[in-house]
């Protein structure tokens, strides 16, 4: 949220100024800015904003899980080498393992650890067949 | 690959178990691990195995592989490695064989999941836990961390856990699971 506000202010645009870029009034920019920080803008809007402002929409989902994942096992890692407090631990370790088990039925993360293993494996073999400088 | 090898390498051990070479085997590692918590790669597929002595012979013979004997101060009895050929490749495949308090407690309660038309045979959850405990590496601790986050223990359950753990003379890996969990 709020992203309008953001790029207007670091291109030191008034709101006129972008009313006018837009072809819209004063007011209609204004709107346009405070329906975003409500998350109720269209993608459309978005778009035409971002280009009047000399910038490029980029559209994305981004997986929480796997960063969460990710981070818990640095987490344990580190735990485990005592150098963490187990508050922290804890809570990061219940987020990201809970989600998995939710999202996953036992079979499907059992399909989903052969894959990983293959990718691991993949790897493995990248790894050992790429020439080796000295 | 891993899929197929893990088919492969379960209708093996079903064999030898209706062939009487081998009285049970359970998938344990992570592959197990994925059933109860969030999967992870693996090098190789592991299972636990129990067999009697006098069959040792006929099991090296069948799998072309030799059984490797641990000293009494090994967690393990014995292990047995083979390669399973899937196409081009090749998994490693890994079965032990427990000590008998890990052994009864390995083959307690053995889940069986229906799975590409097989039948799997897995360690139930606790005794995951506590194989992983028995295994006591870093990473083992982290994965019995992980399955208990992914389903808390019950009260019963946990004072099962530390009754078994006293048995295995493993009370200093619960406390680091314990550690982890900050419980």
């Amino acid at each position: 949220m709020n992203q309008i506000l953001k790029a207007r202010s670091k291109r030191h645009l008034s709101t006129t100024e972008l009313a006018r870029r837009l072809g819209i009034s004063q007011s209609s920019a204004l709107r346009l800015e405070q329906s975003e920080q409500k998350g109720k803008i269209t993608i459309d809007s978005l778009m035409r904003v971002a280009e009047a402002l000399g910038y490029k929409l980029e559209y994305r989902f981004v997986s929480t899980l796997n960063d969460k994942i990710r981070r818990t096992k640095g987490v344990v890692r580190k735990r485990l080498s005592g150098k963490r407090t187990s508050s922290k631990l804890s809570q990061s370790l219940k987020s990201a393992s809970f989600t998995e088990a939710l999202t996953l039925s036992p079979l499907e993360r059992l399909s989903r650890a052969c894959q990983l293993s293959d990718l691991g494996l993949e790897l493995h073999n990248v790894q050992r067949s790429a020439p080796r400088f000295k | 690959m891993y899929k197929e090898a893990l088919l492969v390498s379960n209708r093996t051990l079903a064999r030898l178990k209706t062939d009487a070479l081998i009285t049970d085997y359970a998938l344990i590692g992570a592959m197990a691990l994925s059933i109860y918590a969030e999967p992870r790669a693996t090098a190789d597929i592991d299972y636990a195995i129990s067999f009697s002595n006098s069959n040792s012979n006929e099991i090296e013979r069948t799998l072309c592989a030799k059984i490797s004997r641990g000293d009494i101060y090994d967690p393990l009895k014995s292990s047995i490695s083979f390669h399973t050929a899937v196409g081009k490749a090749n998994a490693l495949i890994q079965c032990v064989q427990f000590h008998p308090i890990a052994e009864q407690i390995a083959f307690k309660n053995v889940q069986e999941l229906s799975w590409e038309n097989t039948t799997l045979r897995v360690v139930d959850r606790l005794s995951l836990i506590l194989l992983k405990l028995y295994a006591g590496s870093a990473l083992d601790i982290e994965d019995a961390a992980k399955i208990v986050l992914a389903n808390p223990l019950s009260e019963k359950e946990m004072a099962y856990i530390v009754k078994q753990t006293n048995a295995l003379r493993i009370p200093s890996k619960l406390k680091a699971l314990k550690r982890i969990l900050a419980i």
